[in-house]
């Protein structure tokens, strides 16, 4: 039995479960359903990944980039669910859109073990639509997501059926549909309203992976030869900038969120619009880093929304001293965000810094500075939410077990990550030069 | 290996290892929500701590007995990748030996201390894994042989100090001191970072080693001797931020809203001068260039005779001290752009074990007071205290003392020109991102606005 049955297995899991989850009419049995069913694909996913390990010869990969994808992708939407109130699931206003992540993790898994590029933009062209049926589901505008994504399924579509277009159209196209995509100024205003509107763990499990990634990295020497990546390089430093700046003045905690969230995308995407290996490997080796401990973060500002309402940062709420693990993974997440030493994401912002400045010191100062104002606005956020207040102890604060492992999980792998086999920088590069090498196109 | 190289390499690994296992240990305790008893966690404190320091002191001795001058120690590979390396090595010689058995030896008086100090405080484990994590980033980068091991103490000093700072979290003048902290150490990292990519790409590669044995005369005969002055320039950046310069002095009275042992030991003795230290470990590239010298001893001397004017118009203990110290930094900093070098070590000595006994002190001055005032009765004792003079004085001793109750303005200054045009800038970034956002989604603005007052 090889890996590849255990990689199909946990997709079909997760849309098995979508599917009984849609049909159960009790919310009790619809959670059961849901993290069940997360649970068992990301035992799959983890089979197949020791699977692939285990008959591992040279660097052939599952996909040609990373084989624990899958189950790093599988681990983090367990997690996400794992630590789900009860109270989302059972007796809230909106109903929890079960079915929707179960769908959500299998599109996800298909994207992480995708080699194919057509494929791939397909792929990223249905992600999408998860979110927009939350939005209708819970009778939000959706005029804003059409404006952005409208154009953008035109784009994948072509780039995915159309094979005869030139060169330059194709780089043209692939970075518009990545600028959306991934939120890169000035794409980025849906984004925004997502995470405002959406459901938070729609939202949170759709921006985090940062997909659109695998897609520049396949298509890495096109966008090198159409100099479409000297383009999309410099839409991408002002994004780090802007996004890292406007991470000061927010005033809302799920907005702050947002512009971390994009001024850290700004900073994969600069990384990965390079042609060198090492550059191509830093970017990637931070993006899987970064994915988790955003993932972190979201799970802490998803608690304490889930305690408290929406969160103003107008004002300091003294959280510490009722969750204190909250405050400690918080801090663990950010630290985690800005590459502090110790953390997984360390040397990879090293190495990118260090790779970005001979090409041109302006970008790297650039990344500095806003990595420094990024780290700036974390500790703010952290000493508004979690400090500055005394409050009174209340049941309601206790943090839950299930809550407690799911941090655990993220904390360790912030910690840990680089530990895991093949996820270290040195095969990751090895990989992405076998690729280079495989498929120049 | 013989004999002598392998009990280096022991008493190495004791000095670096054993801080560092406190830290962890503390960290791990403190993620599981493990709650250990006060005894406990003392007594794991003080003799990791304990560790250490007679890993320090075997290291002096067998210096000292076997006529060692310099030793290197590499407890990981270095990790290589194509051009790209990150040296994580540590070099051993009398500057970084004499700085870090300064650093445990006040670091264990501390422990000593803040057991007790710290005794039934809701944050007394919390305290203590703020210290470990200090503690250890103060060995790592006065213990490191590359600027790339420097940078993760340096980081780790920084961290636990913005949050010590920020101990008494309930209220919220402390977490504003602590972020005022934490912004100006970032900007110490990041030009500390920038440097150390300027000395990689001069000297293809950190080691301090290889910039302290070629010296200044053999770095000057270098083809990328104009990059090592720009790595100079923000070496100079880093320390004066993290030394608190002239004007980044601000942070430093802030910092004293931490408990005591902290202000004692990490603002007023060791954080202060690592600073210092950087300068005198780097000094080599300092003085490659005459005017980067010059310009480190002006601001050395400035910051002498700002803090010099400011500490005698202070009105509570802590900030007395705090801008005593800042004014011996100050005449430490110029002599380092001197080009001296026993001089300013034996002065960064000196002054941080005088400052760590007055810190310590300065809780219990009153009582002090009260107990020489009963011994000499208040007659005497007036004799020795100072006359407030200031009413008698013209106009210009009234403007200077306006200077110096104001702190110099520097804060005042810095937020006028720099920190508030960004953040306004930034502010009306996120107004104009509103109402496009708002537009696009076709939802009235004035309806969003009156959500978000509401709210």
């Amino acid at each position: 039995m090889n890996y590849f049955f255990f990689l199909e297995a946990s997709m079909l899991i997760c849309l098995l479960g979508a599917l009984i989850s849609s049909l159960a009419k009790s919310q009790e049995k619809i959670r059961f359903i849901t993290i069940y069913s997360s649970f068992f694909s990301t035992l799959c996913a983890f089979a197949s990944y020791l699977g692939f390990y285990f008959s591992y010869q040279g660097y052939i990969t599952l996909s040609e980039f990373n084989a624990p994808l899958p189950a790093l992708s599988s681990l983090l939407y367990f997690v996400v669910l794992l630590c789900t109130p009860r109270t989302k699931f059972i007796g809230a206003d909106k109903p929890f859109p079960s079915n929707l992540l179960l769908l959500s993790q299998t599109l996800s898994l298909l994207i992480c073990s995708s080699s194919n590029n057509s494929t791939l933009f397909l792929l990223l062209a249905l992600e999408p639509l998860i979110p927009l049926v939350d939005l209708i589901r819970r009778g939000e505008r959706i005029q804003i997501f059409l404006i952005h994504w409208v154009p953008t399924w035109l784009i994948a579509l072509t780039l995915a059926f159309a094979n005869s277009l030139p060169m330059e159209l194709t780089g043209i196209l692939l970075s518009l549909m990545v600028v959306i995509r991934m939120g890169i100024f000035p794409g980025h205003t849906w984004i925004v309203y997502l995470t405002e509107k959406c459901s938070f763990t729609i939202a949170l499990l759709f921006i985090t992976p940062m997909a659109p990634i695998l897609i520049i990295l396949k298509n890495n020497q096109l966008l090198h030869d159409t100099h479409a990546s000297i383009y999309l390089s410099w839409f991408a430093i002002a994004s780090i900038f802007y996004f890292a700046g406007l991470t000061l003045v927010q005033r809302s905690l799920r907005n702050f969120f947002t512009y971390l969230c994009l001024a850290l995308s700004g900073m994969v995407v600069l990384g990965v619009c390079s042609h060198e290996a090492l550059q191509l490997t830093a970017a990637f080796s931070l993006r899987n880093s970064l994915w988790v401990a955003l993932i972190g973060m979201a799970i802490v500002v998803r608690a304490l929304e889930a305690r408290h309402g929406r969160l103003s940062l107008f004002q300091n709420h003294g959280f510490y001293e009722s969750t204190p693990m909250l405050g400690i993974a918080f801090l663990v997440c950010g630290l985690g965000c800005v590459g502090f030493p110790g953390t997984s994401a360390f040397i990879s912002f090293e190495m990118l810094a260090d790779e970005i400045i001979p090409s041109s010191p302006f970008f790297g100062m650039v990344i500095v500075f806003s990595e420094a104002l990024i780290s700036i606005s974390l500790l703010m956020v952290y000493f508004k939410l979690f400090c500055g207040k005394k409050v009174e102890w209340s049941d309601i604060f206790k943090v839950r077990l299930r809550e407690m492992i799911a941090l655990w999980i993220i904390i360790f792998l912030i910690f840990g990550f680089r530990f895991l086999p093949l996820t270290d920088i040195v095969t990751t590069h090895h990989n992405l030069e076998k690729s280079g090498t495989q498929h120049p196109h | 290996m013989n004999g002598i190289e392998s009990a280096l390499d022991f008493f190495a690994a004791m000095t670096i290892f054993s801080p560092l296992a406190l830290a962890f240990f503390m960290l791990l305790a403190f993620v599981f929500q493990i709650k250990l008893p006060e005894k406990i966690i003392a007594l794991v404190v003080e003799l990791s701590v304990f560790i250490a320091l007679a890993g320090i002191l075997g290291l002096v001795s067998l210096f000292l007995s076997n006529g060692v001058k310099k030793w290197g120690y590499e407890p990981f590979p270095t990790f290589h990748l194509e051009s790209f390396h990150f040296d994580f090595q540590f070099y051993f010689d009398w500057l970084s030996l004499s700085f870090a058995t300064l650093a445990l030896l006040l670091c264990f008086v501390i422990a000593f201390f803040s057991q007790r100090y710290m005794h039934r405080e809701p944050g007394y484990q919390r305290f203590f894994v703020l210290y470990a994590i200090f503690v250890s980033g103060i060995v790592i980068a006065s213990l490191s042989g590359t600027i790339e091991s420097l940078f993760v103490g340096w980081e780790m000093v920084g961290l636990s100090s913005a949050l010590l700072v920020a101990f008494f979290h309930e209220r919220i003048m402390p977490t504003r001191n602590g972020l005022h902290l934490w912004i100006v150490y970032r900007i110490s990292d990041a030009a500390l970072f920038l440097a150390s990519y300027l000395l990689h790409h001069a000297l293809g590669q950190g080691f301090f080693q290889a910039i302290l044995e070629q010296g200044s005369e053999g770095l000057a005969n270098e083809v990328s001797s104009p990059v090592l002055v720009g790595a100079g320039v923000l070496i100079f950046l880093a320390s004066a931020c993290k030394s608190a310069l002239f004007p980044f002095s601000g942070w430093l009275p802030r910092a004293m809203e931490g408990p005591t042992p902290t202000s004692a030991i990490f603002y007023g003795a060791l954080s202060i001068h690592l600073g210092a230290f950087l300068l005198l470990r780097l000094n080599p590239i300092v003085q490659l260039s005459p005017i980067l010298a010059w310009t480190v001893v002006f601001f050395g001397l400035l910051t002498a005779l700002v803090s010099g004017i400011i500490a005698n118009a202070q009105t509570d203990i802590k900030s007395i001290l705090a801008y005593a110290t800042l004014t011996q930094v100050g005449i430490i900093i110029a002599e380092i752009g001197f080009g001296l070098e026993l001089l300013p070590l034996i002065h960064i000595i000196g002054h941080a074990s005088l400052r760590t006994y007055q810190f310590l002190r300065a809780p219990s001055s009153f009582a002090y007071y009260k107990s020489l005032e009963e011994s000499l009765g208040r007659t005497n004792l007036n004799k020795y205290t100072p006359k407030g003079k200031i009413a008698q004085t013209g106009p210009l001793s009234l403007a200077i003392y306006s200077f110096a109750l104001n702190r110099g303005g520097m804060d005042s200054m810095l937020e006028k020109f720099i920190t508030k045009p960004f953040v306004q800038m930034f502010k009306l970034a996120d107004i104009f991102e509103k109402k496009w956002g708002s537009m696009l989604a076709g939802i009235d603005p004035s309806k969003t606005k009156n959500q978000e007052e509401r709210s």
